[in-house]
């Protein structure tokens, strides 16, 4: 599982963060990183920017933990400055050229990065064909439990927003992982079990 | 006739999320909608079943570096490396030639080096926006876009200027100067200072 709610902090790391304990930020990050980078690198699809948000979401963390009023709520804050930071990346110009011609449906054909999980490939492929703002939508709603009205208010958008893309994005995943993608269309129904 | 079940339906079915108290109905009388919902909550699965992914080891060693922090080896042998220091400090006295120009050690540029001290600067007025407001303002006013859009192509333009491996200091020294006072004046704005600095091309 990949998900921030499965990371236990213990109080005891999350006041020795507080206080600024380089062996309590050193554990935290051990708990921590690994679920970061894997929701960076599933929403950017790029290691090198999703090492950068694990890097900006520590520095954040260290150097923000001894104003934190609620020692318990470390993770939370964490999981919501990391998605900030994906999100930052993804609005940037350089990168939304960079998803654009990387968006192709021969994208399907090219082997994972290093195909660091041979076993979930599938899926993995499939959610790399898919825009990153519907990544995006489908990583926060099904693996961090975010409502569409919370992607809603983070991305500026609305809740059908959230809605319509997650539907967009199922459908495309769903038809990538069952071999019939062909001509990249994204609609709201499954051929030709369900009309829109 | 009945609407077929569009994926929007069968994603808030999987959900709990249903607005349409027959939907369920309707969806348990639909083999090939109750195909599409068992797909979707496989994939759902699947997606949740993804491993964690480790960063590369060099990433804490930035943060630590980032954050002011000494390496463990520093704390470790605290001696050998007041040793080291002054070994160095010795041959630099020893060596320094007072007619040659700046020097840039192995590891990146000195302190003392313009750029060192730019990317310096925009490390923190980064790091203090991002923990600040948490991101940008989604939607938020057109100067706030520009001048994030001002900044992510200048993060272009030295992507191109490092991936080109270019040499040349001036270069790097005015776009480093150009993203710093573009993110001095996003702090103004979000600061509610609409100051916009003058851009420095």
């Amino acid at each position: 599982m990949a998900s921030f709610a499965d990371i236990h902090l213990d109080s005891g790391i999350a006041r020795g963060l507080k206080r600024g304990d380089r062996r309590a930020q050193a554990v935290a990050y051990r708990l921590m990183s690994p679920t970061i980078m894997g929701m960076a690198v599933r929403i950017l699809q790029d290691e090198g920017l999703a090492q950068e948000v694990v890097q900006d979401t520590f520095v954040d963390l260290i150097d923000k933990a001894s104003t934190l009023k609620d020692p318990d709520a470390v993770v939370g804050w964490v999981r919501q400055v990391a998605i900030n930071h994906c999100y930052m990346r993804l609005r940037s110009p350089w990168h939304k050229r960079r998803a654009a011609e990387a968006a192709a449906p021969e994208a399907l054909d090219q082997t994972s990065t290093d195909e660091r999980q041979a076993g979930y490939r599938d899926i993995e492929r499939a959610l790399a064909v898919l825009a990153p703002e519907t990544r995006m939508v489908i990583w926060l709603h099904d693996v961090e439990g975010y409502t569409h009205k919370e992607i809603g208010e983070l991305t500026g958008q609305t809740t059908s927003y959230s809605k319509s893309q997650l539907a967009r994005g199922y459908a495309k995943l769903s038809q990538i992982v069952q071999g019939k993608h062909s001509d990249g269309a994204e609609t709201d129904s499954f051929r030709p079990a369900c009309s829109p | 006739m009945e609407p077929k079940p569009t994926v929007s339906d069968l994603l808030a079915l999987r959900d709990g999320e249903v607005d349409d108290p027959g939907l369920a109905a309707r969806v348990a009388d639909d083999a090939e909608a109750g195909q599409a919902l068992e797909e979707l909550r496989r994939l759902k699965t699947e997606l949740n079943a993804l491993p964690p992914v480790s960063p590369d080891p060099s990433v804490w060693q930035a943060i630590q570096e980032r954050t002011g922090q000494q390496p463990g080896w520093l704390q470790r042998f605290p001696l050998a490396t007041a040793a080291t220091v002054f070994l160095a400090a010795a041959l630099t006295i020893v060596l320094w030639d007072p007619t040659a120009g700046p020097v840039q050690g192995p590891n990146g540029p000195q302190a003392s080096d313009p750029v060192a001290q730019l990317i310096l600067r925009s490390q923190r007025l980064e790091s203090e926006l991002l923990t600040q407001a948490a991101a940008p303002v989604p939607g938020g006013s057109p100067t706030e876009q520009a001048l994030v859009y001002g900044i992510a192509d200048v993060d272009a333009q030295l992507n191109e200027l490092y991936a080109a491996d270019s040499t040349d200091p001036e270069a790097r020294e005015r776009l480093w100067r150009q993203r710093v006072m573009l993110l001095e004046s996003l702090a103004d704005v979000q600061r509610g200072e609409a100051v916009l600095r003058p851009a420095v091309y």
